[in-house]
């Protein structure tokens, strides 16, 4: 599956990067293609285009705020959960992928 | 013909008890009378009456004016506009004002959520005191239980007279026995309101008219003058009211021979004192060896009582409303005169989280003390001699005692202050010999008296001026005064047989000053030689580089002297032509300005070139921000205030002097002091530091027993590393991000973070913990290792957070964790924190 990701936390310093680290992680070990974009302390980072998006079946938002420049994934099917849940339990992410 | 002096009334403070008696003092030394008016007001009161002049409410600024009349008036006339130049100034010091009350602060956890009973109040005094409560309360005037005994008018008088007397005296020998200092001066204050002719007066005006008890009279009268002070708009004469109610019950107890309504306390073990209010004949009363802390319901941190508090370091919390009345005899209280709080039997984990605190304290005070103990060199061997700035022999013994190399400035100004008669050569060489002594070997820099212009001299005849800093003062008026400079530099010459002295001249503008000032001294010298008096011939005399001329014929200059000593306020100010005080151009008056930067490097290099050594004693040498750029001016010496030394010394030992000559040419080719003064902050914060993590930082061993201490402790680990420099805030912040959601990311590790203003330097602390604690409800997984990241406010996206991001991202990755959580030593944490990428 090709999948893409935001990650963003309140502070911005710790999670943001934890939860994209996992995410990553975790897609590998299931065999997806996973772009993550970290929207935190260093601004928006390994930012997603519009392209990426569009080729993509799936959108994880792993947020604790809102998430910036939302209306790149008006077209796409949106996953929204806790920055803790992607971080503690990204199995029972992925299970809700399929 | 009446004399009349107008003056600007000078003292920040006001007309105040300690200056109106010193001002009585001196108008009682002339059978004149001297009326003191307060143009501003219209109010007058009698110059010989302490509380006359207290209560004609004068503020600092208000225009007055001195009438004086009487036989004796021009003589009068001129002893007091002496005094109004020459001591009344100095008769005030600079009020130590404590912080805002602490209502406005987060508290520590640790005293929230019903843990502890806290008050809030004022910190009055200091510092942290835990120890069972003794209430007192303070001796009230009162009558004596019988009712006042009554005799005929004039018994009454004699009754009042007898009294006064005896409390004269027994106040006199107090005085006597009292350290100098502001003890001193609060028991002199008190002698002047017992005496003080306006009060007696009063008192026996109103035995006569109302035919009343000597007692009564004497409360009326003193109720009179506390309404008068009370209705004061300044905070600092109110709180003299209570000087009043505090001598007018010790003349009650001396008129009756009673003890007055108050029970007398004597303290056997430590206690903490509570009362309503306290006065301070009551607090001298005390015995302070037994006195941990003190808690008043009433009164500020400008009482009395307050005062005496800082002088003996007694932690003080003022201004807690009825809290004599909620305090239990023998209750369990903590004072925290930091935070301006009281604990009220204090739970086991405040106690525990004072402990801690002093702990960290006294471990913060003895490594600035550590520091201010070391020599004042680079750490790349550099040697940047770190003095200190004294005005009295006691300074001079303090500095050393607190780390200074020498004293760069002795300023003798002070010692002609203060008093009617100047010092003669007999005290001044025992004071200057004194200085030479307790150096023991180390330099004494004496600065010849710097005064007139903007310090006026009325003996010396100095017609007032249109531009007094431009004017006839210091040096300049030395030719025209032999009997005062010669008795000064005798007296140097003479002491300098005792240790390492030195002379300095201030306010050189020209070659032929310090000429004429080098003859002076060879005649002295000769004279001494013929009397057989001892001193060192050798002595080296310098000058100080206030005025900028001076930068321009160094070479000249320096064929005549052995050193110099920037004074770096004054030449800031002729250079810039700023006037400080002047506050629609003070914010020009900077030493930052590139081209001051630049004078400066033209003056140093000169001296040097020219084989002579170079100091700077004005404020820029106590400013920490400053202290790279002296060592890579590779500046000989610079003189600040004591308490400076150990934060300046530990900057000075942190630097490398090739990088601080690199930053001196990065700043000197500035545009403007505000692109300066942040080059200086960058430049301060990464001597804190680049290294986010530091042995300092890892503490693989705790004790703490729950989320808030374990928090807290990683705090405090970076107040304690110099990271953090408001613990309290920094604590808040970090539960402020816990309240979002938790930060245990499961497999026993929790990562706290905050990004506060309380934070000074961009961190990383590690804590493990001896048994695991929980850390969210509901959670299975309790904590036993903690990362607490910590970010300063102003931290933008730089190299900290990134290096941050990549730790988090190996934090998910098991075999980083696992190694982090076994580690053994603080340097396998610090190498693992620090790997640039996740090696698997």
């Amino acid at each position: 599956m090709k999948l893409v990701a935001v990650t963003a936390c309140p502070t911005g310093i710790a999670h943001t990067y934890m939860a994209a680290e996992q995410l990553e992680k975790t897609a590998k070990k299931h065999g997806h293609a996973i772009k993550v974009e970290t929207q935190g302390s260093m601004g928006i980072e390994n930012e997603l285009t519009q392209e990426e998006i569009d080729a993509a079946e799936v959108a994880i938002f792993a947020v604790g705020i809102p998430v910036r420049n939302i209306e790149r994934f008006a077209k796409i099917r949106v996953v929204e959960i806790s920055v803790q849940d992607a971080i503690k339990n990204p199995e029972s992410v992925f299970a809700k992928l399929a | 013909m009446a004399q009349e002096i107008p003056f600007v009334f000078p003292l920040k403070n006001g007309m105040h008890a300690r200056p109106a008696s010193r001002f009585q003092e001196a108008a009682g030394a002339y059978r004149s009378s001297i009326t003191f008016v307060n143009t501003q007001t219209g109010t007058r009161a009698n110059g010989k009456s302490t509380l006359s002049l207290v209560a004609s409410v004068t503020r600092a600024g208000d225009p007055c004016t001195l009438i004086i009349e009487g036989e004796d008036e021009q003589e009068a006339s001129r002893g007091m506009q002496r005094f109004l130049a020459d001591e009344f100034p100095g008769c005030d010091e600079d009020l130590v004002m404590p912080e805002e009350p602490a209502g406005r602060r987060p508290l520590p956890r640790a005293l929230r959520g019903g843990a502890a009973r806290v008050e809030r109040g004022i910190g009055a005094s200091g510092g942290i005191a835990r120890a069972p409560a003794v209430l007192l309360s303070r001796v009230e005037p009162a009558p004596p239980p019988a009712g006042w005994p009554k005799g005929t008018d004039e018994e009454e008088v004699a009754r009042f007279r007898a009294g006064v007397h005896q409390f004269e005296a027994a106040l006199r020998a107090r005085i006597a026995g009292a350290p100098r200092g502001v003890e001193q001066d609060i028991l002199k204050a008190h002698l002047s309101i017992a005496a003080d002719p306006e009060f007696a007066g009063g008192v026996e005006e109103t035995i006569r008219t109302t035919h009343v008890p000597a007692g009564e009279a004497l409360l009326a009268t003193a109720r009179h003058f506390a309404e008068t002070l009370s209705a004061a708009g300044s905070v600092y004469i109110r709180e003299r009211v209570l000087d009043i109610e505090d001598v007018s019950a010790r003349l009650i107890a001396a008129l009756y021979g009673t003890a007055g309504t108050g029970e007398r306390v004597q303290l056997t073990r430590r206690a903490v004192c509570v009362a309503e209010t306290l006065g301070p004949s009551d607090f001298l009363a005390l015995d302070r060896r037994h006195v941990s802390g003190l808690v008043l319901a009433r009164g500020g941190v400008t009482s009395h009582t307050a005062i005496l508090a800082r002088a003996f370091g007694i932690p003080c919390v003022s201004g807690i409303t009825g809290i004599h009345r909620s305090v239990r005899p023998s209750e369990d209280l903590i004072v925290d005169g930091d935070r301006g709080l009281v604990i009220l039997s204090p739970a086991e984990g405040v106690g525990k989280f004072y402990e801690r605190e002093e702990r960290k304290l006294s471990a913060i005070r003895q490594s600035l003390a550590r520091q201010a103990g070391l020599p004042g060199v680079s750490a790349d061997g550099r040697t940047l001699e770190v003095a200190a700035n004294a005005a009295s022999v006691e300074e001079v013994s303090a500095a050393f005692a607190g780390g200074a190399e020498g004293i760069g400035l002795f300023r003798t100004e002070m010692l002609f202050m203060g008093r009617e008669v100047p010092p003669g050569e007999e005290e001044q060489y025992a004071i200057y010999a004194e200085a030479a002594r307790s150096a023991s070997g180390r330099p004494v820099i004496i600065r010849t008296l710097d005064i007139g212009g903007d310090k006026p001299v009325p003996s010396l005849r100095i017609p007032p001026e249109e531009n007094p800093f431009l004017g006839y003062r210091a040096i300049r008026l030395y030719a025209d005064h032999p009997a005062l400079i010669n008795a000064q530099l005798r007296a140097i010459l003479r002491a300098s047989a005792h240790g390492n002295l030195k002379i300095m001249f201030p306010m050189v503008c020209a070659l032929h000053e310090v000429r004429a000032m080098k003859e002076r001294i060879r005649g002295l010298m000769d004279d001494l030689e013929r009397e057989g008096s001892a001193f060192n011939r050798a002595i080296e005399t310098g000058i100080m580089v206030e005025i900028p001329s001076v930068a321009f014929i160094l070479d000249q200059l320096c064929r005549e002297v052995d050193f110099f000593s920037i004074g770096s306020n004054d030449l800031t100010q002729y250079f810039l032509a700023v006037d400080r005080a002047n506050k629609n151009v003070a914010p020009l008056y900077t030493p930052f300005h590139p081209s001051f930067l630049r004078l400066l490097k033209q003056i140093i290099d000169g001296v040097h070139r020219h084989g002579k050594w170079i100091g700077l004693c004005g404020e820029m040498g106590g400013n920490a921000l400053a202290a790279p750029l002296f060592l890579g001016y590779g500046i000989d010496e610079i003189s600040l205030a004591p308490s400076l030394i150990g934060a300046v010394k530990s900057v000075v030992r942190r630097c490398r002097a090739d990088r601080c000559e690199a930053l001196l040419s990065l700043v000197i080719a500035m545009e403007t002091p505000e692109s300066v003064e942040s080059a200086l902050k960058e430049f301060a914060a990464a001597l804190r530091g680049t290294a986010l993590v530091t042995e300092e930082t890892v503490r693989l061993s705790s004790g703490s027993a729950t989320k808030e201490e374990a928090i807290r402790e990683v705090v405090d680990i970076l107040h304690a590393a110099g990271r953090v420099d408001d613990p309290d805030a920094v604590e808040d912040a970090v539960w402020l991000r816990e309240q979002t959601y938790p930060t245990g990311m499961g497999h026993g590790v929790a990562i706290p973070h905050c990004k506060s203003p309380g934070v000074g330097v961009n961190s990383i602390a590690v804590l493990r913990l001896d048994s695991p604690v929980a850390w969210s409800t509901g959670e299975e997984d309790p904590v036993r290792f903690l990362i607490f990241i910590a970010i300063a406010a102003s931290a933008k996206g730089d190299e900290h957070l990134k290096i941050i991001a990549g730790l988090a991202r190996r934090l998910v990755h098991d075999d980083f964790r696992q190694a982090l959580l076994e580690a053994e030593v603080p340097d396998t944490v610090i190498d693992l924190l620090e790997q640039k990428e996740h090696r698997t």
